[in-house]
């Protein structure tokens, strides 16, 4: 192996233990991309605000369910979400908190007609496939989740005759500036049903995409690109919608057991954000480490070595990244606040859809598309 | 035990997500097509009118009563909103005399649905 740990010279060393710990995410009974993602949801969720609206029963889809907030109160149902949450976070029962978690938002869909919401739906779905999964099926079952959330979507326009014709984009968009200067070039309704069928094969495609076990990383990055341009035509993240859509991709990643990271340079900026990630890698997955290199001159870029195989350049960056919950934590901060404006959370999107874009071979994603 | 319950748990999944594919062909048929992911079915402007015992209510009034926007867009389907209102008049209304009347634009198309107390369901007008 070219890359040498460097661990015992005491270059690294993790600030934090693991046991609690909601930046470690593995050695549960939940893979780490399945905690990961389920962490993520419950953090959006609540610095989102989301998890507010629910709980209260009024116009409830069964009628048996209409006064259901005299058994249980909307606080005692936050109060229920949230304790969850937080075990979930701290690696408490994880597997079985996700379940009440999911349990706890379908339950308060079915209550309440005005809070009802795909954006909602699709988060509790996510949790409580999390919760029923076992160590194997879990990326599996997400994956079927996306599949059948594109299906759905897509078949739906598909057979509107408002998506058909263009009608339903041009009334939606009509106030746009940039959709006004280019369909007054073309004839009516051209730009409008170019773009009504592009997302319908978008829809379509990004199904099929996740439904074949194989070209993961190309799939997300579409799919990562298409929610960017739909919140930027809308000009929001519509409420959970683009996050969890774009944190469910993250089930799709297979964590390895070890990562070696040369960071080349020292003083390169790579090699501080390395180092920085290293130290609140509490599931201790990552390992510094010196390259070794055959032509017997230092390498200079970051370097990751996985399972024998080794990536340079910006895939060594997207992996690292990838790999270290700080990273998922900032984003979901960013991405998930209720107090961060809509521009900064496009903007972010856009930088993250720049960043990951699966470069070179389908293995840009390292040895992590192994489903 | 352990494995008995895992593998309990993912058929529970595979079920889960079946059901989810069955409803997807069922809403197909109903307007409203609620859980069953169809995302920006329409876009509705609309303009609400309520008439409760013979009194106009004002905006507020609207809020207070059913908890929806007297005026706004809906991205789902205009189902979403007269369901809302019936379901509230149908639960809440007691024995109130209700006219309720919308006008709609729904994706170009201009619209008008009226309803009153007693009406099982509104009427539509183009």
């Amino acid at each position: 192996m070219d890359l040498v740990e460097r661990r015992a010279a005491g270059i690294q060393s993790s600030v934090i233990s693991r046991r609690f710990n909601p930046l470690a995410c593995g050695g549960t009974e939940l893979p780490p991309q399945l905690l990961i993602l389920a962490k993520l949801l419950f953090v959006c969720l609540v610095i989102g605000l989301h998890f507010l609206y629910l709980g209260e029963s009024y116009l409830a889809f069964l009628p048996f369910l209409e006064h259901a907030s005299d058994v249980l109160p909307q606080n005692s149902w936050r109060l229920l979400f949230l304790v969850s949450g937080t075990l979930l976070c701290f690696n408490v029962l994880p597997r079985v908190a996700a379940f009440v978690c999911g349990g706890l938002i379908l339950y308060g869909l079915l209550l309440s007609r005005l809070v009802y919401s795909n954006n909602i739906f699709f988060c509790g779905c996510l949790f409580v496939l999390i919760g029923l999964s076992n160590r194997k099926s879990g990326g599996v079952l997400i994956r079927t989740q996306l599949v059948i959330l594109y299906f759905g979507a897509a078949l739906d326009k598909l057979l509107s005759p408002a998506w058909q014709d263009g009608t339903f984009l041009d009334f939606w968009q009509g106030e746009s500036a940039l959709y006004g200067f280019l369909s007054a070039q073309l004839a009516p309704f051209v730009v409008a049903k170019v773009l009504s069928w592009a997302t319908i094969m978008i829809e379509f495609g990004l199904a099929l995409g996740f439904a074949l076990p194989r070209k993961g990383a190309y799939v997300a990055w579409v799919g990562a690109f298409y929610h960017l341009m739909t919140a930027v035509m809308g000009g929001g993240l519509y409420a959970m919608f683009v996050v969890a859509a774009i944190a469910s991709y993250v089930a799709l990643l297979d964590f390895p057991p070890r990562v070696h990271i040369a960071p080349g340079n020292p003083a390169s900026w790579r090699a501080r954000m390395a180092s920085f990630l290293c130290r609140f890698d509490a599931d201790e997955r990552m390992r510094i480490a010196v390259r070794v290199p055959d032509s017997g001159t230092a390498a200079e870029g970051l370097t990751i070595g996985i399972g024998g195989k080794e990536y340079t350049g910006i895939t060594a960056l997207q992996l690292l990244l990838l790999l270290s919950p700080v990273f998922y934590v900032v984003m979901a901060f960013v991405m998930g606040s209720y107090f961060v404006p809509v521009w900064l959370k496009i903007a972010t999107l856009s930088l993250l859809v720049a960043l990951f874009f699966p470069f070179g071979s389908h293995a840009s994603l390292g040895g992590l598309q192994r489903k | 035990m352990r494995r008995a319950t895992a593998s309990a748990g993912v058929i529970t999944a595979c079920i889960f997500l079946a059901l989810q594919v069955v409803w997807i062909f069922v809403q197909l048929r109903m307007e409203s097509r609620y859980f069953s992911w169809a995302m920006f079915h329409s876009v509705v402007e609309y303009r609400t009118a309520v008439e409760v015992n013979g009194l106009a209510l004002d905006d507020e009034g609207i809020v207070q009563r059913y908890r929806i926007p007297a005026a706004g867009r809906e991205y789902r389907s205009l189902e979403h909103l007269k369901d809302k209102i019936l379901v509230h008049e149908e639960r809440y209304g007691g024995t109130d005399r209700v006219n309720v009347h919308i006008d709609y634009v729904e994706n170009h198309e201009p619209g008008t649905w009226i309803w009153s107390s007693g009406a099982r369901q509104g009427s539509n007008r183009p």
